[in-house]
């Protein structure tokens, strides 16, 4: 085995699990809108933005107005990252519902074109990134500006534990349990619970769906909900774990996140989490023996590959959970 | 209504007059009467990489507004401060509304290496003169511009200190390289990877990364696993900040390093406790340990101003206005300048005097070679390390590598 791979291959694979745990959480996202309402919601990377915003906010306000320590630690700090959590998960979410509101309901209601939602997604998305970048004229605010905004180092980043000469950082590790654990929710969510049936009675006949008494608006409300906390959390973490936010953070892992979903199969619960923990690995591993810049030339070609084979992507479109 | 006009006429008469009698009354050196002129300075007045363009804007406003107070210019001058969010495309667009823009005198930058490449392609055949304080491409030099002058040293020589800093200085051996494909990164990294070969440094890697991401952590995986002495990056803060984070958070040993365009204040602030014990070089010095009485006196001055220390390029761009305020002050009267071609033959005029200059500022004593560049003796880079959230000036590299 050649050197770089036998001294890289565990490095990157965590490298991999951990960005592919975000791509995942942000993918389920889109494949659930998609799932729906056979709609790319594109503005869904700036949700994952305005989670990664609230987290700091909390965490700005904790040490400024509440004086929690820099770095804290103990039941202060584990309050202070659930509350950012929350936070950024509760932030997220009502965004993507009330952009499903302004942004796509009205349309739905005049039976508007297909290429009209996606114009629309892309404007909402413009607008949002926009609204984190510019000083807001009247009230005289600023979001996020046109720099990043850093994290207060509340969490002190450590390695927490070393695998194969590998060390594994607080964050790193939080952002992986997290996927997981929203993972089985989601799971459980959709496949146990009213609502969630609804879902998927929406998913495959929303006509057949309406007839047999499913409140379809409230399921589509639903379901921009539960993709909004999920990419408010991916948010969260990701910014937690480079230390800031920006107006366009969302712009790459959204674009990745997207791409993720398409490769496991689009309205795929299942299929955007395979697709996403793929996409990390395939982009970390395909560099271990490569210059690092050839990162997104090996994932996209893996992508045009599964689609040249299998056009619905690895598991197939649809939700079926 | 000719007994109004009249009237008016009159009027205005008198106050013209008047205007006059209240001007001739004043101090010789007034600058009522004079024709004002812009000096504009061209940079990344916003966003990720403001932290190094602001100082100097700061800094050349101050200078501005102490030549003006002076009076002993023939002409008033005035900052027009361009933000080119350090975008060249954009840079250049602004360049083809300063071209003929009649009371121009000088472009103070641009600030970047890419956008001075980009805005020279339009504004040298204009005949606008540029001094930059901050872009420090070599190339730059060869684009045979008549009126682009850099007043600082560039990266041959600031590349040129790295392999002694490693080897003699550090006293390390191997080295991986990143950079950020920019004119001025990749230029740079190149430059310290082909020095450090031939100075029988070991080169263990060298990686061009895309700008503007978040995630580093292939690069980062590699380099904690080379197991390189050093990690040196040829580019700006915001992916250095990521860099040395994620580098640390590996449990990379090695020493990290960086150049004047990592060298702001959003990277402390951004890398925290993580950036402790990194090195940068630049080739400026920091004025606020200089002991000499007009530094200090800018310094103060400054503070003042700006309730904050001059940071990065702030000293350059002060010379830069004092440079073009003592080449006006040598071609003297002005001549007419009402008309283009009057201005053009000014321009000219200030150009040469720059060309031929040997004025004392508070960061050297210029001196220009036929291509725009410093002459040797005007070149120094100085090395500064992280310690407790600041930068420690630790000297001339020529010093202290000995």
């Amino acid at each position: 085995l050649p050197e770089c791979l036998t001294s890289g291959f565990w490095p990157h694979t965590f490298d991999g699990l951990v960005l592919g745990s975000i791509y995942a959480m942000i993918a389920l996202g889109y494949t659930l809108v998609y799932g729906v309402l056979q709609l790319i919601n594109f503005a869904h990377s700036e949700v994952f933005m305005v989670g990664s915003f609230f987290g700091v906010y909390t965490l700005v306000f904790g040490v400024e107005k509440l004086g929690v320590d820099v770095p804290s630690s103990g039941p202060v700090l584990w309050l202070v990252l659930l509350a950012a959590l929350v936070a950024a998960m509760l932030a997220s979410g009502m965004l993507a519902v009330g952009l499903e509101r302004i942004a796509y309901r009205p349309l739905r209601r005049r039976g508007a074109p297909r290429l009209a939602f996606l114009i629309t997604a892309i404007g909402a998305s413009l607008f949002l990134s926009n609204l984190w970048l510019v000083r807001i004229p009247i009230i005289d605010v600023t979001l996020g500006g046109a720099g990043p905004v850093f994290f207060p180092d509340v969490l002190e980043k450590q390695r927490i534990m070393t695998i194969f000469s590998y060390g594994v950082s607080n964050t790193a590790l939080m952002i992986v349990v997290t996927m997981i654990v929203m993972y089985v929710l989601l799971d459980r969510f959709v496949t146990t619970t009213r609502i969630g049936k609804g879902i998927r009675a929406v998913a495959q006949d929303p006509e057949t769906a309406a007839m047999m008494g499913v409140d379809i608006n409230r399921v589509i409300t639903i379901t921009f909900l539960t993709g909004g906390i999920l990419a408010g959390a991916a948010g969260m973490l990701y910014g937690l774990h480079f230390g800031q936010a920006q107006f366009n953070i969302g712009f790459i892992p959204g674009i990745k996140a997207f791409t993720a979903a398409v490769l496991g199969g689009i309205g795929n619960v299942r299929g955007a989490l395979l697709g996403g923990i793929l996409l990390g690995l395939i982009e970390n591993l395909g560099v271990t023996c490569l210059a690092t810049h050839w990162q997104d030339v090996i994932s996209f070609l893996v992508l045009v590959g599964v689609l040249m084979f299998r056009p619905t992507g690895i598991l197939g479109e649809r939700v079926r959970a | 209504v000719r007994k109004r006009l009249f009237a008016g006429l009159a009027l205005s008469l008198a106050l013209v007059l008047v205007a006059g009698a209240c001007s001739s009354k004043k101090e010789p050196g007034s600058n009522a009467s004079k024709p004002t002129l812009t000096l504009t300075y061209m940079g990344a007045l916003t966003g990720d990489l403001a932290q190094l363009v602001i100082p100097g804007r700061n800094a050349a406003e101050l200078a501005i507004e102490q030549q003006n107070a002076k009076g002993d210019l023939p002409v008033v001058l005035k900052l027009d401060p361009q933000n080119t969010g350090a975008d060249k495309n954009k840079a250049a667009t602004i360049a083809q509304g300063l071209k003929d823009k009649l009371d121009l005198l000088a472009v103070l930058g641009p600030a970047f290496s890419g956008e001075s490449q980009t805005t020279g392609a339009v504004l040298d055949p204009a005949g606008i003169l540029r001094v930059t304080g901050s872009a420090t491409n070599p190339p730059l030099a060869d684009n045979k511009w008549k009126y682009w002058f850099r007043g600082l040293g560039n990266d041959t020589s600031q590349g040129g200190a790295v392999d002694d800093v490693i080897l003699k200085v550090l006293k390390k051996k191997s080295i991986y390289i990143g950079h950020d494909k920019t004119q001025y990164g990749e230029g740079l990294a190149t430059i310290v990877r082909d020095n450090l070969k031939a100075a029988g440094g070991t080169v263990v890697g060298f990686e061009a990364q895309d700008p503007g991401k978040k995630d580093y952590s292939p690069l980062t995986s590699k380099v904690t696993a080379a197991k390189s002495d050093v990690f040196y990056w040829g580019g700006y803060s915001p992916e250095l900040i990521l860099i040395t984070k994620s580098l640390r958070e590996k449990g990379y040993k090695g020493t990290i390093m960086g150049a004047d365009g990592s060298k702001d204040d959003s990277y402390l602030k951004g890398a925290g406790a993580a950036a402790q014990g990194a090195y940068l070089t630049c080739p400026c010095a920091d004025p606020n340990v200089s002991t000499e009485s007009t530094t200090k006196a800018f310094v103060t001055a400054f503070k003042a101003k700006y309730t904050a220390e001059p940071g990065i390029y702030a000293a350059e761009y002060y010379d830069m206005v004092g440079l073009i305020a003592d080449a006006i002050r040598k071609v003297g009267a002005t001549g007419d300048i009402s008309t283009a071609a009057g201005m053009k033959v000014y321009r000219d005029k200030i150009r040469d005097a720059i060309a031929s200059t040997s004025y004392q500022g508070i960061s050297k004593k210029f001196g220009f070679q036929p291509n725009g560049e410093l002459v040797a003796s005007a070149v120094e880079t100085y090395l500064y390390q992280v310690e407790g959230g600041k930068y420690k000036t630790l000297g001339k590299v020529t010093d202290i590598a000995k």
